[in-house]
Parts: structure tokens; C-alpha cells; sequence
């Protein structure tokens, strides 16, 4: 009877950031907030082994926003308690200062078996969280899953690395990260929806969790700015006295845009 | 207070730690420091070797046979322990998916900052690392630095340029690391099957359109989808006028979304250019001078796809070693 | 007088429920393959909308439904209707087994219930409304159908043309609310002595006949059923005797909500449709859109249906305060009065406006976009087909809805017709 935790992030809904086309500067205090596509893959697997094996499904977000309407969504989806630490100073956090809070938030949970959260958010796709929160927990991380099993006290999963595959087993508690390919999130019925308004869903201050400011401020990461890529399509002409010529100027091209890389 | 001194470079992915020395030799002479290659595995020893090549001052090595399943947890383990004793300013690693993750748990073990997937790295005036990444699925370009140290960065393959060997090699010096086991163990190792992506959802799409003359020709545009790791489409006329196929890259079929769409033969009819509108970077390939899609591209090239598409094959050869 | 349009968190996380799931399963290349194959409707599409909770959501839950109020299974309706452009969706499961099953739900037995009400619930059956006969539609006062009294049981003979569903209930089971003259007709009140039945699509004497040829929804079918001595339990009574002219008016409203709320729906797709193509599009040198033509016509068409939304949520509101005033559906602090007809004349000014203006957007956009919105690549003209038979006259044509109207701010005197 698994007691797990689904780390969620309130991201930003990367397909409705709009542009200052004065300053190229991106409004994304504007931007509408959804709960981060791979986190939803995390919260789905998460409601699976609950199926499966009993257990509690437990959804957390850190967020410097209000997102409990993305918390009752995933109690709507499945989860059986739901937890905000809503806090505005930690807007300008970094990965090392959210990592932080989710521990010291797991860590008031008491004990817990696993925590899947997906491999990186929809927004800054990082990746970091879920390997920071391991090593601060002290757990062992099994990232990249793409198929999860609990055998015993232990779980199973294959991981997708670049060119090839790794099945893995580890002893819980251990946390997981997983890939869009390990489950289609479900779309909750109408009577979820109506249940998920009986469920517990608990707000928490950085107080409350005994987090002070200074830990806060303490960040090792800063933005400097972020700006709107230019759209205007490039149109330059490659040529050359014969394709061979053609074939490599463009390969170089395109490795220096980026686009042939991993 | 003991300061911070060195640029490091790790990747359990030799080509990738090679192309990183590149950056790290730049980034070293501006600092006025050191440049070490950490070269970490079972039976290295001549990798490291050849690795001395390139451009670092020191390469850093401990061969042990803890290291041989490249799981993170020995690696982490070993670097952790460095950094602690040597304490570089700099920590570049590789962004292979084992990279990434050991990034993270050395940076949450060294209290530090890190900057995944970096397109671009310099020093501002403080002497400090500044990164360039890209965010928000394609839509910014963050610029971000660091409050800490080490300064980690993950750097994904192909963005810096591997350097040209020199004469002058590094000192190779053993070091002994403190050995971490990895709680994890490895079960199995099997080839990854090919995954089944939408083509709405590939990052790479090569797609053919009616200068193609006959089906059995999108054989080599699936030889450079798969060279790249991306998917082949066809455009509307293709499907319905010529029955290739039953589906089509178009306003009315498929919109792709790429980092990189590759157009072959095709004019670029507006109902076929708004199902590729949103693709990162395109490049058209056609005959005509004039074609329309041209005016979308970034690269345009006014060839013949059949000559064209294998030369391109025959340099993403050479280019990728596959 | 406070109206607080602020969508509650259980209605956002509703809407977008239903979103999701249409945006899996009703596809624009779905919808146009259910309207190009025609019907029946797509069961395992049935038995997805049933699952998810769209379908008779406003039947109290202990009678098996989810006790929804009219306001949010309006915004439901909308959703479907956008995700269903041709309306036959909205058509099937929003105006005939919303509308109309919750009313059925209102007033049958509770073997009714058992047998037909809840198993539509859970798609498994079709339950709709058998109004139209050969003689004419809009007259229902005027209909045929008659139901005698034998001993303990109805005799029920008659016929019934234009019935939407009939191959989906024939195929599924399930029954239909059919009216009867159960008493001599008063010629200055021809309204009276009708009574309202369920009558099991399978019950003796229930022939059905093969659906017609429609050049709209195409997949939900139009058929009719001829009833030769149908015998019926008093069971299969629904309502009161003598009353079931009233009881089909309440029907009529809760079924014209439901086309009104879809049809602000089939209009946004219309025009979300079209929007892109005219952004893109340039014609000597500048998009369609730039065009004043163009942008004033797409602004006249999205106040209209901004107006419509409205309108519809508060004839949703009216309806929701109206029921809760009998004390039976949702519970409201304040007790206000909507008479049945004050709510009819709201609910006939949607049933009106919605198809119309629907009608009129996909043909705007087939003009805006020229030959390529005449195409089928787009489903501009599969709307235009779908919302057609709700202005021809499906729940009641466009002219019985001025009427009804006219009725309201003139008086009962002026109606032209009994």
C-alpha cells in the first residue's frame, strides 16, 4: 500500500505567452498557468499503481502563484489529498530554493514510499527538481522512466537513455521521474470533478514549513532577461559550385542553430 | 577563505567531453586558469590518453571498475569528492540524460547553481560564467549567471565544435576519488525501440512534395530521417491526387511543430505552409528559383533534391559518425 | 439585480474536462468522417460522453445523474456544440437526451426510470421525443395520436415523422415521449386532454420506419415510428393525465436551452476556424483580414454571439430558479418567480437567435475564405447543414418562437392560432 508523492508544477502555458513586439520582451506574468504536461504523466502513473497495488496519491505543488484550481484538477484526476505552498517571495526562486521547500514540505509528510514527478517541466525544461530533491532527501533517483512495476519493497523501471534502454531495480523510498511515453493522462469524468470538491486540499505558508526568507534569497541561479525569439525567417541562400559543397554548408548551418544536436 | 580556480569538463560520452574542451580552452584563458578534463570509467586509460590532445592542461582520471555500468550515483560520487578538494570555478557536463541528472544531484550535493542545455557560455566583467538557453518550449531565450560556485553547466552535443588535436598534450594524473555504489541495480540493457512519435510532436520532419517523381524515391528522404533521428511526410497532392499516402503535412492534415523541417520538391502552397509555420528552423530544397516556399525558409537551396538530398546524407555521415 | 458571471471552480474544471475529452475524441477528421458516413451515432462516442458525465447531467443523482444546474450543462452544451460543429452531437445528446431524458426523468414511473431513463444515462440506450406527425409539427395541440383506455392498459395508435433518433434507439433500445389525445377535443382549448407516454421502441404495435435522407447532422438519424394498438401499462404514463400538452412545453424549453447554448458553441469553432486562414491569407498584397469588409462582418458576428451567450445564461439561470421554485432541483437562498412562460419567452429568443446566427457565421466564413471554405476541408458547410434543421424547424420552427414571444408582450389574446 504505497504512500506516494507527485511533485506538480504550476508552469506557465508555454503555447499562450504573448510577445511586447515593441521590446521583444515576453509578458509570461500574463501567461495562463496549467499543471506541467509530464507532471500530469507523473500524477497518471502515480493514480496506476494506486489502482494496482492500494495506497495514497498525494499531489504537491510550490508554487509563487495561487494554483489551487490546478490542485482540485488533480485531486478531479485522482489524488486523494492535495498540498499548496503558496508563497509570492519565492518568484524569483531557482531550482535550488524549490528543492528546498518540496523537501522540507516531504519531509512534514512524514514517511512515503515513492515521489514521481516528470522528467522536467513544461516551461523551463530543467529537468533538475527531481535529482536535486533525491540528493537533499537522501534517495536513491530513477530518472527517464518510461515503464514502471513495484515488486515488493522495490520498484522496476526501464529508463530511456539516448541509445538504448536500462532496466532498473531499486529499493524504496526512491524517487522517479518519468517520460511522456509511460502513460496517456487520463481526462477525469464529471463525477470526479464534483468528488474533488470533498477532498482535502491544504494550504501551507513558507512559515509554515519552518522556511525563512533567507533560504529563500539564497539563490545560486539569477535570470538576467528572457526575450522572444526573432521570427523573422532567416531566407539566406546556400550555395555552392557542386551539392557537395551545398550538403556541407548547410549541415554546418544547422549545427551552429542548434537543430542537429541531441 | 580557499577561492575558486579552474574551468572542469565531464562526460561519461567522449565525443561530447572532446567538444566541450573546445569552450572550456576559451573560457580558461579568459579566467586566466586551468583547464582539466575529468575522465572517469573502467579500462580508460587510453581514452584518457587520448583525450590529452585537445587542449586541457590536466586530465583528471580514476579507473575502477564501480564505474563500469555508467550509473550516476559512482560518477556523482567521485566529482563531488574533486570538487570539494580542488574546487573549480567552472564545472562543465555533458547533457546526455545521465549527464543532466548527475548535474542536478552534484549541484543539490555542492549547494551550487546549474545551467542545463546552454547554447552559448561567456564571462561577464565579474568574472563570472553567463549562460544562454533556450525556454518555454521554443519561445524565449533565457540569459542567466550565477550566485555560487561551482558554476555547473550541462552542454548538450554538437553545440561547440570538437577542437583540432594539438601537439602539446596534458598531464595525465590518476587521482583516487571516493567510491559511491549506485542503489540502483542494473537488471537489463536492451536497444531502444523506435519510439512512436506523432509526427505532430517530431523534433526533426523531412517532408516530400510533387518534385518527387516516384514513391520508391522517399527512400532516401527515410535514409535522412533517419540519420537525424526525425520522421518523413508528404504533402496533400502526394495523398490525394497520387494515393501515396493516406495522410498529409498540411493546414487540412498534420501540423508539425519541428526544431527542424527539411522541404523537398515542395512549392509551398499556403495550405501546406500553415501545417509547418510553427517548425524552428526550415530548410527548402527545389528547383525553382521562385518557389514560393522560399519565402518561409531559413536556408533555402535552388537545386535538384536528387542531388542534393545525397550529398546532405553522405555529410550528416561523415558529420554524426553513424 | 446582481449577476456575477464568474465561472465557479467546479464549472472551470467541468468545462474542462469535457475539453479534453472532445479534444481526444471528437476531432475535426472524426467529424467529418460521422457526418460524411452518416448515421447511427457512433456508439463508442456514445458510451465516451456518457462515461465522461455530459449526457442528462441535470437528473438529480439519486436518480443516476450528477444533479448538474442548467447553467453548467449549458456551458457543456457549448463545449459539445463547438467540438461538434455539424450539431449532430448536441442534436442526439444535448437537446434530446438532455433536454428532453430530464424531463422524461421528471415525470415517468419509476420503472420508466429503471428501464430506459438511467440505462441512457450510461449510453447504453436512446431516449428522445416523438413530437412531429404527418399532419404538421408546430400544432401540437392539433396532433393525431390518440391513447384509449382498456381496461388497465393504453391503447395507444398514431404516427410520427421527423424523429430525431430513431435508428440510434432502434439499434441501442430505448423509447420514446410520444403524446396521445386521452380526451374529447375542446376546440377553444384544444391544449387539453393530452396526455404523455414512453413508449418502448421495441413495445407490439411500434413499427419504425427508415430514416429519411437529411442534408444536415448526418450522423444522428431522422426517422419516424407508426404506432398500431400499442398497448401500454399506466406505468408508461408520464406526467398527468389531461396535462401532457404542459408537460411538452416543459420539455420543448429544456431541449431549445440546449440548442441555444450549443449553438454559441458551433459559432466560436466557426469562427476560430476561419480566423487563422483570414490572418494568413493575403489578397493584393494584404491579409483578408486587414479588409474592413471582412473584420466588420467577423465583429457583427461575434457581438451576436456574445449577446446569445448571455442571453443563454440567463434563460439557464431563469430555468434553474424556476425549477428550484417547484423545490426540486437546485436549491437556491432566495426565493424568486419565474413564471413558466416568462422563462418560455427567454428560452424562444435563444432557440431563435442561436441556429440563425450559427447558420449565418458558416456562411460568412465560407464567403471570407472563397473556394477554400467551400471545401470540405473545412467543416463550415457541415455546420451550415446541421444548425439548417434546427431554423427549418427541429423543437419547433423560428416562427412559433416569434410567436411565443409575441404572446409574452402582447397577451394571450393575440396569439394568432390556438
Amino acid at each position: 500500500m504505497p504512500r506516494i508523492i507527485v511533485c506538480l508544477k504550476y508552469a506557465i502555458d508555454v503555447s499562450q505567452i504573448k510577445v511586447d513586439s515593441a521590446t521583444r520582451k515576453l509578458l509570461t506574468a500574463d501567461a495562463p498557468r496549467k499543471i506541467s504536461d509530464f507532471d500530469k504523466n507523473a500524477l497518471e502513473e502515480a493514480i496506476r499503481i494506486k489502482e494496482k497495488h492500494g495506497g495514497e496519491v498525494i499531489a504537491l505543488t510550490v508554487s509563487s502563484e495561487n494554483a489551487s484550481s490546478a490542485l482540485r484538477e488533480a485531486l478531479a484526476i485522482g489524488a486523494d489529498k492535495a498540498f499548496l505552498v503558496h508563497d509570492s517571495t519565492i518568484q524569483n526562486s531557482d531550482t535550488l530554493v524549490v528543492s528546498q521547500i518540496l523537501a522540507e514540505a516531504v519531509k512534514k509528510f512524514g514517511s512515503f514510499d515513492l515521489i514521481i514527478c516528470g522528467e522536467a517541466s513544461i516551461d523551463s525544461y530543467s529537468g533538475q527538481v527531481g535529482p536535486r530533491l533525491a540528493e537533499i532527501l537522501g534517495i536513491p533517483a530513477v530518472t527517464y522512466a518510461r515503464k514502471v512495476g513495484l515488486e515488493g519493497d522495490a520498484i522496476i523501471a526501464e529508463r530511456s537513455l539516448e541509445d538504448f534502454s536500462e532496466v532498473v531495480k531499486v529499493k524504496m523510498p526512491a524517487l522517479l521521474t518519468v517520460t511522456k511515453e509511460i502513460n496517456e493522462p487520463r481526462v477525469p469524468t464529471l463525477m470526479d470533478v464534483l468528488k474533488a470538491s470533498r477532498k482535502e486540499l491544504v494550504k501551507w505558508s513558507l512559515s509554515d514549513l519552518g522556511v525563512l526568507k533567507e533560504k529563500v534569497e539564497a539563490i545560486a541561479v539569477q535570470l538576467l532577461e528572457v526575450s522572444a525569439p526573432k521570427v523573422e525567417r532567416k531566407k539566406v541562400r546556400i550555395e555552392g559550385e557542386n551539392p557537395k559543397e551545398i550538403a556541407d554548408k548547410l549541415v554546418k548551418a544547422l549545427i551552429q542553430d542548434g537543430v542537429l544536436g541531441g | 577563505m580557499s577561492t575558486f580556480n579552474g574551468v572542469w569538463v565531464f562526460s561519461e560520452n567522449w565525443d561530447l567531453a572532446t567538444e566541450m574542451l573546445s569552450k572550456g580552452r576559451e573560457l580558461a584563458d579568459k579566467l586566466q586558469t586551468e583547464l582539466a578534463a575529468i575522465v572517469l570509467g573502467h579500462d580508460i586509460k587510453e581514452q584518457a590518453e587520448d583525450l590529452a590532445v585537445y587542449g586541457a592542461d590536466k586530465i583528471l582520471t580514476a579507473d575502477n571498475p564501480i564505474f563500469k555500468n555508467l550509473q550516476v550515483e559512482p560518477y556523482l560520487g567521485a566529482l563531488a569528492d574533486l570538487a570539494a578538494k580542488h574546487k573549480p570555478q567552472i564545472l562543465l557536463v555533458g547533457s546526455t540524460r545521465r549527464g543532466k541528472e548527475l548535474a542536478a544531484r552534484l549541484a543539490a550535493r555542492l549547494q551550487t547553481g546549474l545551467i542545463p542545455d546552454v547554447v552559448k557560455l561567456e564571462i561577464n566583467e565579474e568574472k563570472m560564467l553567463i549562460a544562454t538557453r533556450i525556454v518555454y518550449g521554443g519561445n524565449g531565450i533565457a540569459v542567466q549567471t550565477y550566485k555560487a560556485k561551482p558554476q555547473i553547466a550541462t552542454v548538450p552535443p554538437r553545440t561547440f565544435e570538437k577542437p583540432k588535436p594539438s601537439d602539446k598534450k596534458a598531464e595525465v594524473v590518476n587521482v583516487e576519488v571516493k567510491l559511491e555504489e549506485s542503489k540502483a541495480e542494473v537488471v537489463e540493457v536492451k536497444p531502444v525501440e523506435a519510439a512512436k512519435t506523432r509526427i505532430e510532436e517530431a523534433k526533426i520532419v523531412v517532408c516530400g512534395g510533387r518534385g518527387v517523381n516516384k514513391k520508391e524515391d522517399f527512400k532516401m528522404f527515410e535514409e535522412l530521417a533517419n540519420l537525424l533521428g526525425g520522421q518523413i511526410g508528404g504533402t496533400r497532392p502526394l495523398a490525394e491526387d497520387r494515393k501515396w499516402f493516406s495522410e498529409w503535412v498540411g493546414l487540412s492534415g498534420k501540423k508539425v511543430k519541428p526544431d527542424l523541417y527539411i522541404g523537398c520538391g515542395i512549392s509551398g502552397m499556403i495550405q501546406h505552409v500553415a501545417g509547418i509555420r510553427d517548425s524552428r528552423v526550415i530548410v527548402a530544397i527545389n528547383k525553382d528559383p521562385n518557389a514560393a516556399i522560399f519565402e518561409v525558409a531559413d536556408y533555402a537551396v535552388v537545386g535538384d533534391i536528387y542531388q542534393i538530398i545525397p550529398a546532405l546524407i553522405e555529410t550528416l555521415k561523415q558529420t554524426l559518425k553513424r | 439585480m446582481v449577476f456575477d458571471f464568474t465561472e465557479t471552480e467546479e464549472q472551470k474544471l467541468i468545462v474542462k474536462a469535457v475539453k479534453e475529452w472532445c479534444e481526444r475524441n471528437l476531432t475535426a477528421v472524426r467529424v467529418r468522417q460521422m457526418d460524411d458516413k452518416g448515421h447511427p451515432y457512433p456508439k463508442d462516442i456514445a458510451e465516451g460522453l456518457a462515461k465522461l458525465g455530459v449526457i442528462m447531467g441535470t437528473v438529480p443523482q439519486e436518480h443516476g445523474g450528477l444533479g448538474l444546474d442548467w447553467k453548467t450543462q449549458a456551458l457543456i452544451a457549448e463545449t459539445i456544440g463547438y467540438y461538434d460543429p455539424t450539431i449532430a452531437t448536441a442534436a442526439g445528446f444535448m437537446a434530446v437526451e438532455t433536454g428532453w431524458g430530464y424531463t422524461i426523468d421528471r415525470h415517468c414511473s419509476e420503472t420508466v426510470r429503471e428501464k430506459y431513463v438511467k440505462p441512457a444515462i450510461r449510453g447504453e440506450k436512446f431516449i428522445g421525443i416523438g413530437a412531429t406527425e404527418p399532419v404538421g409539427g408546430s400544432d401540437v395541440a392539433g396532433h393525431k395520436t390518440t391513447a384509449k383506455m382498456e381496461g388497465n392498459e393504453w391503447v395507444l395508435n398514431g404516427e410520427k415523422t421527423f424523429i430525431s433518433g430513431t435508428e440510434e434507439c432502434k439499434t441501442w433500445g430505448g423509447g420514446y415521449w410520444v403524446n396521445a389525445r386521452t380526451g374529447p377535443l375542446v376546440p377553444e382549448a384544444p391544449h387539453r386532454n393530452i396526455t404523455a407516454f414512453f413508449v418502448p421502441i421495441d413495445a407490439d404495435g411500434v413499427e419504425v420506419i427508415e430514416p429519411y435522407k437529411d442534408s444536415g447532422r448526418m450522423a444522428i438519424s431522422t426517422g419516424g415510428f407508426v404506432l398500431k394498438d400499442v398497448r401500454l401499462s399506466d406505468e408508461y404514463r408520464l406526467g398527468e393525465v389531461g396535462k401532457g400538452f404542459y408537460h411538452t412545453m416543459e420539455g420543448f424549453d429544456n431541449a431549445r436551452l440546449m440548442i441555444g447554448a450549443s449553438c454559441a458553441g458551433v459559432i466560436r469553432r466557426i469562427l476560430d476556424d476561419a480566423i487563422p486562414y483570414i490572418k494568413e491569407r493575403k489578397v493584393f498584397g494584404m491579409p483578408l483580414a486587414k479588409y474592413e469588409a471582412i473584420q466588420f462582418e467577423l465583429a457583427e458576428i461575434y457581438m451576436e454571439m456574445e449577446a446569445l451567450k448571455l442571453m443563454t445564461m440567463k434563460t439557464a439561470w431563469m430555468q434553474d430558479i424556476r425549477y428550484a421554485e417547484e423545490g426540486l432541483t437546485v436549491k437556491v437562498s432566495e426565493a424568486k418567480t419565474f413564471k413558466p412562460t416568462e422563462v418560455a419567452k427567454w428560452i424562444s429568443m435563444i432557440k431563435w437567435k442561436g441556429p440563425f446566427l450559427a447558420l449565418k457565421a458558416a456562411e460568412k466564413a465560407m464567403i471570407w475564405l472563397g473556394a477554400a471554405g467551400y471545401t470540405k476541408e473545412y467543416l463550415f458547410e457541415a455546420a451550415w447543414r446541421g444548425v439548417m434543421s434546427y431554423v427549418v424547424g427541429a423543437e419547433g420552427g423560428q416562427n412559433i418562437q416569434k410567436i411565443v414571444i409575441g404572446r409574452e408582450l402582447l397577451g394571450k389574446e393575440y396569439v394568432p392560432y390556438k
